[in-house]
Parts: structure tokens; C-alpha cells; sequence
């Protein structure tokens, strides 16, 4: 008994579905079917082979859309192994929090023009897009491309940046905050918005606890806590405009202000940095990393889907002993489960759709277990259904959901 | 500098009183990041985050496995943060199980969320939770070998 | 004259379908790029198809993770002929840096063959763009094979 979403694609040739499964003794879940295979890559094991310093060439390529947080989290983790964090200049450190909050940015419009992609807003995406291509153009600037930007090396940042890209970031932040109130408004306002993520798949405070959910999908349901204000690591601070987003209604709809209001966020933090920019090198000229001597060590970052971890074991040789990741999704895709079940079926994208899910799209199914009868559907097809079906039903949802 | 070693040490000390309430003897090292590591006996793994979780531990990030043959064991570690505690340190609290048996006692019953991490230490290196409700394999497909655990060291 | 029309008919509009066998989404989202105001490919009359079954060009992501082996020969298997394949981005075309990774097959011409292939990690939207518009004029110019036998 439980809803069933497939979280990788579906072939009808194949007899097994590939999908969350929930199991549950009365309220509790106490199992999970998921089978995530279908983007695991064993990349952990690969890292055993590889040398240390190229370890964040890699890590940068686990996730395409956070490729940033990814390099530096597993570069924190090697300049604690190494023994040489506090060695990291000022200025590299302020530069590294202004690529990240330039990747949240863009991750969070990405993910407003999908979400509401699949929600039937189309002029949503479009211009969260073009928004985004702005801040795609300053992280061009500063890591030299667009997607895997690069941004940071072992003992620093690999690029400096000049006054003519502070100017520009000032001005794109003044254009994202302007567009980002703009689309607050429209989510806080607009009827027809409201009907499709107002009060839709709601995450209890307590549930999200117990889940471990992290992110903005946590902080939706009032759960403060973000590790950039927990572990204040690169210099994160209240005094460069840190703050945590927090909304206590747990629905789609706080999950969408809580990255937006994010985004207002990470555009104070960007203009407040690069004002006070510290002078200085932008790199500390490292010992070859070639052997660190034997020991483990922990480094965790808030990506823009939420707590990113990494754990580095070294035996003293060239090459790690064991890495480990684990990605945001992963802690969500419980909550993600929670959230799917009960409520209407044309509910479901937008529910899967609110952890900001890193899974490549593709096509999938879902298949609907009400008790009564079993039904599967392609995801493509499940989302026009919901869309129509909203259509058609919004005179009674508006009441129901807005006023 | 020094304030904030006495404070870390304190903090350390009250883990360590912690953990005395169910019997462990432990030493808390508290590293310059923040992060204690400590190691206890696997028995008493799930009564020590059971408590540790009432004190405010209640963020479990992770759990890794480490295969360590030239011990002939396979270490667990808990990855476990505070939620507002101030200043208290993240905790990785290691155990060590042998490795031509490698089982433990399941902690999902403290925290939900261990299904989906104790899925992945079973799928990548053996590990048996006993008490889990559905261990099976979580990121390699349903049809792999069994015995075929890719973590492992040769 | 036939061969003329069938050139002209295959040209005008082009639906891609887009198959991503365990890439890190980089590929994907330039893709989906492609088709934003800024880079526009609708202009070209090339849209996305929704399903493999009314696709003629198959833009393969990913280095091929072993599950989807099996699925990408469906995939191909399922698209109606004449059908091209793109291999986008490194890991379509070799692997790039995972390969070697015990889950990993590394490289789309070792499942299926391929016709195309854009190398970038990912590439930036005007190379994909580049790569399927080289491929539209190959068609119209009659150097495809595959269209003039038809």
C-alpha cells in the first residue's frame, strides 16, 4: 500500500518498474523501495584510483547544476587532510562564496522554470531562463565557462576578478532582486498559481525531522537550519548578509518563497563581498599534494538542495583510501515520498518536483496505488493530465486551496 | 585561540559523561574543524545515538563504511550534528565489526532516515542491519551478483 | 525529384528526443538551453519530441551507466528509421572521466551506433545547435546515406 514513483525511467519492455516505494505500518514509513541505479556511476570507487589533487576534477562532474559546491566541499575536505585550511587567504575565501551564491542563484531559477514547467507555466521557465543566463554570464567571468565553472583549486580560487565584473555582478543583482520580487509576487498573488502549490503536499514540521530532510525542502516546513549559518565555513557571516530563509507552512508553495527568498539572499551576500572584496592573493602556493599523511577528515556545505557531505579516509598514499558523498537528494528522497502521498494524483509532479530532485529528466512512470485499483501512467502524460485536470477543476480548487 | 579549546574540550567532556550513562569508555578527540571522533563497541552503538539523539544530536548526515582488511574489520562511522546546541561539535562516532561477519544492529527505529543510508553501506560493502525492515540494494541494480559488493577491498 | 522532396520533408521540422543514460545533467541543461529565447532552436523547426516512436534524432547524454545499456537499445530500437544519433557531451562520446568506473560502460558507440558527436564537458548550446543544424545541411545536400536509400 503507498504511492509508487519511479525516480529513473521506465521501459515497457521491462517487467520491474524502477520506483519509491513507501511502506508503511499505519503512519510510520519502515521501508522504502528505491532503486537508484540507473545514475549511480561508482564514482566513490573510482576516486580510490585516483590522486588526490585530482580528486575535485572529479567531484565537479558529480552534479552538473551544483558542479560548484561539489569541487569546493570536496576541496575543503583535502585542505583539512592536507592540514592547510587556515592557511586559505581572505580573499579566496570571499570569492569562493561568491561563486556558490552565484550557483544558488542559478539553481534556483533553474529550478523555478522546471517546477513550473511541469505545472503548466511555460512563461514561468522561459523567463526564469533568461534570468538565468545573466548570472550564467558572471560565472562565465569568473571560472571561465558556464556549467563546471571551476571555480575553485586546492589552496585558493583558480581566477581573480577585476573591477569591471564587480560592476556588472552589482548590476545583475539589481536585475535578479527585481525579478525575483516580481516572481514572489505572482506566487503570493496569482490565484491560478496559488491553486496548483498552495497547501499541496505539505511536510509536517515533525515529519521533516524525522525524515532528516535538509535544504530549502526543510526549511519550508520551519526547520532552521542551514549549515552556511551553522559552520560558517569559507567566512560565511550575519556581518556579509547571511540569513536563513525559513517558512513554516511545509506546502509547495513555502518551498518556492523559501528559494526565492534565497535568492535575495545570496544577491545581498554577492554585492556586500564584493564590496569589501579583501586585497591579497588569491591562492596560497601549496607543498605538491602528494601524500597527506594518514587520517580522516569531514567537510559539509549547504549546496543549493541542501546539506552536501564528504568524507575523506587517507592511509598515507598517493591515492584516497575511501571517499564518500552524500548528495542532498539523497536526505530528501523520503521527505519526497512523504510529500506524494494522499492528495489528488494531479498533485504529484509539483509534490515530486518541490526537493528540487538532481536526477537527470527523463522520462518516467508512475504508478498509482489508491487501494482500490493499481493504474500506471508516463510521467509526460501525467503532467498534462494534471494540467487539464486543474483547468478544469480550478472555480472549486481556488476555494478550496486560496480562500 | 585558547577559549575555544576549553570550550571544545568541555563539550567533548560532556560526550564523554554521555556516553558513560550506557556504559562506554570513550575518548573524544575534538579536531581544529569543529568535529569530534570518537570510537565505541559496536553493541553498544544503538543505545549510544539513541541517547545522543535525546541530548540534541538529532541530525544524522550520514553513515560511511570503511573496509579495513589488513585489521580484518570494516568500520562504521555515524555522522552525526547538533541542532541548536551552540558551538557543540559534529560527531563521527566509529565502531568497528568484523569483516567475515559484518553485522550491526539497526538504528532506523531512532532515525527513519537511516533505511535509505544503511541500504547503501549494505549495497557497497555487505553490511548486515539486522532489524532493518528491507535491506537490499539501493544504487546497484536489483539482479547484481550476490556477494558482489564493489567497496570492498581486494 | 523524389530524392528532393524526401530531403526537404525530413528537413523542415526535426523532432530530437533527448535520452540521458546517468549523465550529471550538465549535457541536459544545455540542452534545454538550446531551446530558451536565448539560443532558440524552435527557429531551426527542430522541437522535442515526446516519445522515441515520433523522433528522428536521438541526442544521447551520459556516459552509460550499465541499467541503461539495455534501455538506450530499446530506445534506438524503438525510433523509426531514418534516425540519427548525437552523442552530446564527453561522456556520450568516450566516457570522459568515469571511465573506468565499475558501473560504467563509457561511451554510446559501444551500445549503439552513433552518427555525431559534440565533445565539451557539456558543450555550450551553439555546439549543439552547430552539431544538429552540420547535420540538417548534410540531409539537404544528399551526402546522408541513409535518407537517399530510404
Amino acid at each position: 500500500m503507498g504511492l509508487y514513483i519511479p525516480i529513473g525511467p521506465y521501459h515497457p519492455a521491462l517487467k520491474e518498474p524502477i520506483t519509491i516505494r513507501i511502506k508503511v505500518e499505519g503512519e510510520k514509513i519502515v521501508d522504502a523501495d528505491i532503486e537508484l541505479g540507473y545514475n549511480h556511476r561508482g564514482i566513490e570507487k573510482l576516486l580510490e584510483s585516483k590522486l588526490w589533487i585530482s580528486v575535485p576534477f572529479i567531484a565537479e562532474h558529480v552534479c552538473g547544476i551544483c558542479s560548484g559546491v561539489h569541487q569546493l566541499t570536496s576541496i575543503m575536505g583535502i585542505e583539512r587532510i592536507f592540514d592547510i585550511e587556515d592557511k586559505i587567504p581572505e580573499r579566496a575565501k570571499m570569492l569562493r562564496i561568491v561563486g556558490l551564491e552565484l550557483e544558488r542563484i542559478h539553481s534556483h531559477l533553474l529550478w523555478l522554470g522546471v517546477a513550473a514547467h511541469e505545472a503548466g507555466f511555460d512563461t514561468i521557465f522561459m523567463y526564469s531562463w533568461r534570468d538565468r543566463e545573466k548570472v550564467l554570464d558572471l560565472l562565465e567571468i569568473q571560472g571561465g565557462r558556464r556549467v563546471v565553472y571551476s571555480i575553485g583549486k586546492v589552496g585558493g580560487v583558480r581566477r581573480d576578478v577585476d573591477d569591471k565584473f564587480i560592476r556588472k555582478a552589482k548590476e545583475t543583482m539589481g536585475y535578479i532582486r527585481k525579478q525575483t520580487k516580481e516572481y514572489m509576487r505572482i506566487f503570493e498573488e496569482d490565484p491560478i498559481v496559488q491553486a496548483r502549490f498552495r497547501n499541496v503536499s505539505i511536510l509536517p514540521y515533525n515529519v521533516a525531522i524525522d525524515l532528516g530532510a535538509v535544504g530549502p525542502t526543510a526549511r519550508a516546513s520551519g526547520v532552521d537550519y542551514d549549515i552556511r549559518a551553522e559552520d560558517k565555513y569559507f567566512g560565511y557571516s550575519e556581518e556579509i548578509g547571511m540569513r536563513v530563509a525559513v517558512r513554516k507552512e511545509g506546502d509547495a508553495l513555502a518551498k518556492v518563497l523559501v528559494r526565492l527568498d534565497e535568492i535575495l539572499v545570496s544577491a545581498d551576500i554577492i554585492e556586500n563581498v564584493l564590496e569589501n572584496l579583501p586585497s591579497g592573493p588569491i591562492e596560497i602556493k601549496v607543498p605538491p599534494l602528494k601524500t597527506p599523511s594518514p587520517g580522516e577528515a569531514f567537510a559539509r556545505s549547504e549546496a543549493p538542495r541542501g546539506e552536501l557531505a564528504y568524507y575523506y579516509r587517507s592511509d598515507g598514499k598517493r591515492t584516497p583510501y575511501r571517499v564518500k558523498i552524500r548528495t542532498p537528494t539523497l536526505a530528501n528522497i523520503l521527505s519526497a515520498g512523504y510529500m506524494v502521498k494522499g492528495g489528488y494524483i494531479a498533485d504529484v509532479p509539483v509534490a515530486f518536483a518541490s526537493i528540487d530532485p538532481c536526477i537527470a529528466c527523463m522520462e518516467r512512470y508512475v504508478i498509482i496505488n489508491d487501494g482500490k485499483k493499481v493504474r500506471k501512467i508516463r510521467w509526460s502524460r501525467l503532467i498534462h493530465y494534471a494540467n487539464k485536470w486543474f483547468k478544469e477543476n480550478l472555480h472549486w480548487l481556488k476555494e478550496e486551496r486560496v480562500y | 585561540m585558547s577559549g575555544e579549546q576549553t570550550q571544545s574540550q568541555s563539550q567533548a567532556s560532556s560526550i564523554a559523561e554521555w556516553l558513560k550513562e550506557v556504559g562506554v569508555e570513550a575518548e573524544i578527540r575534538v579536531d581544529k574543524y569543529n568535529v569530534a571522533w570518537t570510537e565505541i563497541p559496536p553493541e553498544k552503538v544503538k543505545e549510544a545515538i539513541k541517547l545522543l539523539k535525546e541530548k540534541g544530536y538529532r541530525h544524522l548526515i550520514t553513515i560511511s563504511g570503511v573496509d579495513l582488511p589488513d585489521e580484518g574489520v570494516m568500520e562504521l562511522i555515524y555522522h552525526l550534528a547538533p541542532v541548536k546546541m551552540d558551538g557543540y561539535p559534529r560527531l563521527s562516532l566509529k565502531t568497528k565489526i568484523p569483516r567475515d561477519k559484518p553485522e550491526i544492529d539497526t538504528i532506523t527505529d531512532i532515525f527513519t532516515i537511516a533505511i535509505v543510508y544503511e541500504r547503501e553501506v549494505y549495497d557497497l560493502l555487505g553490511v548486515k542491519f539486522i532489524g532493518h525492515k528491507g535491506l537490499s540494494r539501493i544504487l546497484l541494480p536489483k539482479d547484481t551478483p550476490e556477494g558482489y559488493h564493489p567497496l570492498r577491498k581486494k | 525529384m523524389l530524392k528532393k522532396v524526401k530531403r526537404w520533408a525530413f528537413k523542415r521540422s526535426l523532432w530530437v528526443f533527448h535520452v540521458n543514460t546517468g549523465g550529471c545533467n550538465g549535457c541536459d541543461i544545455e540542452i534545454v538551453d538550446a531551446l530558451t529565447p536565448k539560443y532558440d532552436l524552435e527557429r531551426f523547426g527542430i522541437k522535442l519530441a515526446p516519445s522515441p516512436r515520433h523522433a528522428d534524432v536521438l541526442l544521447v547524454v551520459g556516459p552509460v551507466t550499465r541499467k541503461h545499456a539495455e534501455l538506450l537499445k530499446r530506445i534506438y530500437e524503438q525510433t523509426p528509421d531514418p534516425k540519427f544519433v548525437v552523442a552530446v557531451g564527453t561522456c556520450a562520446t568516450s566516457g570522459s572521466t568515469f571511465e573506468g568506473a565499475y558501473n560504467v560502460i563509457g561511451g554510446v558507440d559501444k551500445v549503439i551506433p552513433v552518427d555525431a558527436y559534440v565533445v565539451g564537458c557539456p558543450p555550450r548550446p551553439e555546439a549543439i545547435i552547430d552539431a544538429i543544424v552540420a547535420l540538417v545541411n548534410k540531409i539537404e545536400k544528399g551526402e546522408v546515406e541513409k535518407i537517399e536509400k530510404a
